[in-house]
């Protein structure tokens, strides 16, 4: 008769195998216990467990001059590298294009900087849904702005930093594109491969020292003309 | 003609073949598919020489399995700032390849090539005695397994070769009703893929079956099972190596499941089956006649879900049937890249091909031709990045 056989009774081999599996049992449990209530950071979950972003917080140094235009075309890569946070790809020839549904952009300021223009400078991809696409920005949550931007060519768009923001006196900005009409280029396939905007230039201006091609309040901004970049 | 789970029959011929003709012939098919490759390699290549043959046939998911023999995972957030994390690939194999290698003067990936090629060449001998010991069929499975179309995954770093050879043990313990060894070969194949931890089904279906042939019924079976402190045991050792994986994830990123989670880094979206199948299937090329990738992939999927049906239903191989099925249908909610190369390693689907094509003479013959033929272009496919291979 084999050791394993009930006939046996309580022998110390069926009873250490029992204890075997009581052990083995409780330590997969165990283990599932913790998979299903995982201890991870905010940005790792909405990245990777809820999928509410498609863009994740990565860190970059946010290095940036008050008032200087970083290209995102390939000779600004250095610049752009040390403010763009996630949810865009490139540099190529065509600036750098937004990949999934935001993209984050994070600047370090001065003290005191004084109200501040946000100009960006960019165009729809051009499979986008009657040729635009709508950009909401926000800066550190707050809404800045919303813009059209469309496929026909580059423009800049300006959005004044919201005076709470500033009142705040932040170290860094925290820049916000989102794409609501982002789209996919086939079907079936993820939200991360989503398209909506190139992105040629970033500037964070002093209020009211640039010259805006598109002005205005935080409200929907239109485009008025290509931009000499286009 | 019998797959794992059958009772051992003797040789259909009936003749007695010797331990050197076993030995000796994936010997052969190992020589005649490094040949094969390398003469595919030759053809695209202006260089010559081992390395640059093993470099060129590394691709893909090996990249990743270099880095983590050689490093290890890498913690949260990535060290340089990507989104992916090598979290999505299976300890087991670049474990053993990052422990061993350094012990050798090689590079990882000439040490892994090699230890993939005898890994294989393992999984042909273990393979003898499911195969009914058929001289003919044995050679046309050593055709595949090495110098056929899919050797390609078998001669650098990828899963393929271990996933293989521990199938096949698994399959070898259930043959012998040995569950206690067929738990911890599946305990060691759920820490190789993802996929290994549903060989816990065919084990208890062995159980089941075992239990039936006994004169046990259905209502009777969970009480034979907490009778039998051994059967019991088999089932909780099969998932071990998921688990201990799942316990690694969770100290190093906090998130145990996170082999799962990173798949939407790769792109990855959560669909229904037939939606990426039909999706693939009219995939038609826009110039030529030639399939295109996911037209590859969709009917490879179809393929293997009918060979699993053939070993369900015309079989009876229930557990193994059972385990081919969720091993083709839960990789494909998340899309049809890589299908073929999963397909192409579960060991019951292509042991019972071997037996259906090596029914006659000239078919085994015509076959095993066709296999060498097809693995120049399939490396040579595989060496300028076809997507159906990836």
């Amino acid at each position: 008769m084999h050791w394993y056989e009930p006939a046996n009774g309580w022998t110390p081999k069926r009873v250490a195998a029992y204890g075997a599996v009581a052990l083995l049992a409780l330590g997969e449990l165990v283990i599932f216990g913790l998979a299903i209530t995982p201890r991870v950071d905010p940005g790792y979950r909405a990245f990777y467990i809820d999928r509410t972003t498609t863009c994740r917080d990565m860190p970059v140094s946010g290095s940036y001059q008050l008032g200087e235009t970083v290209s995102f075309f390939p000779h600004g890569a250095a610049e752009a590298k040390e403010i763009r946070v996630c949810g865009l790809s490139g540099p190529v020839a065509d600036g750098t294009h937004s990949l999934g549904t935001s993209s984050r952009l994070r600047v370090g300021l001065p003290r005191n900087p004084g109200p501040l223009d946000l100009a960006l400078e960019m165009r729809a991809v051009w499979n986008a849904p009657q040729g635009r696409q709508r950009v909401i920005v926000s800066v550190n949550g707050v809404p800045a702005g919303e813009a059209i931007v469309t496929s026909s060519g580059a423009a800049r768009y300006t959005f004044a930093v919201p005076e709470e923001v500033m009142n705040a006196a932040p170290a860094t900005l925290e820049i916000l594109l989102e794409y609501p009409e982002a789209v996919l280029p086939g079907p079936l396939l993820s939200d991360l491969q989503s398209r909506a905007i190139k992105l040629y230039s970033f500037a964070l201006l002093p209020e009211g020292s640039g010259e805006p091609i598109l002005s205005g309040s935080n409200g929907l901004q239109t485009p008025i003309g290509p931009a000499q970049t286009d | 003609m019998n797959l794992a789970l059958e009772n051992a029959v003797p040789s259909r011929t009936g003749e007695r073949v010797s331990a050197l003709v076993v030995t000796a012939v994936p010997l052969l098919f190992l020589l005649v598919g490094l040949v094969i490759r390398y003469a595919a390699f030759l053809s695209i290549s202006d260089e010559t020489g081992w390395s640059p043959f093993v470099d060129a046939l590394c691709k893909w998911d090996c990249f990743w399995y270099i880095g983590i023999a050689e490093g290890g995972y890498e913690p949260y957030p990535t060290p340089d700032g990507r989104n992916v994390g090598a979290w999505g690939f299976f300890p087991l194999y670049p474990t053993l390849v990052g422990l061993l290698a350094p012990l050798s003067p090689l590079r990882t990936i000439d040490f892994a090539t090699l230890m993939s090629l005898a890994v294989s060449y393992c999984a042909c001998l273990c393979a003898w005695p499911l195969l009914g010991r058929e001289l003919r069929t044995y050679t046309l499975y050593c055709a595949f397994l090495l110098a056929g179309p899919f050797s390609v995954y078998h001669s650098t770093f990828l899963t393929e070769p271990l996933f293989v050879l521990l199938t096949i043990l698994v399959l070898l313990a259930l043959k012998r009703s040995n569950y206690i060894a067929a738990a911890g070969f599946a305990a060691l194949l759920s820490a190789t893929r993802i996929v290994g931890v549903f060989m816990v089904f065919p084990i208890v279906i062995q159980m089941f079956m075992d239990h039936r042939r006994a004169g046990g019924t259905l209502l009777s079976f969970p009480r034979h099972l907490l009778g039998r402190p051994d059967l019991l045991l088999a089932i909780f050792l099969a998932p071990v190596g998921l688990f201990a994986y799942m316990l690694f994830l969770h100290l190093l990123l906090g998130d145990g499941f996170a082999f799962a989670h990173v798949q939407r880094a790769f792109g990855r979206t959560m669909n229904w089956p037939f939606l990426f199948l039909w999706d693939g299937l009219v995939s038609f090329p826009r110039e030529g006649w030639w399939p295109t990738a996911p037209q590859i992939s969709a009917v490879t999927v179809l393929l293997g879900l009918g060979l699993s049906l053939w070993l369900f239903f015309g079989r009876r191989q229930y557990g193994v049937a059972t385990f081919c099925l969720i091993a083709i249908i839960l990789p494909i909610f998340s899309g049809l890249a890589s299908t073929v190369r999963y397909i192409t390693a579960l060991s019951p689907l292509t042991l019972e091909l071997s037996v259906l094509l090596s029914r006659w003479r000239v078919l085994a013959g015509i076959t095993a031709a066709a296999f060498m033929i097809a693995c120049y272009f399939t490396t040579r496919a595989w060496l300028e990045a076809h997507l159906a291979l990836v």
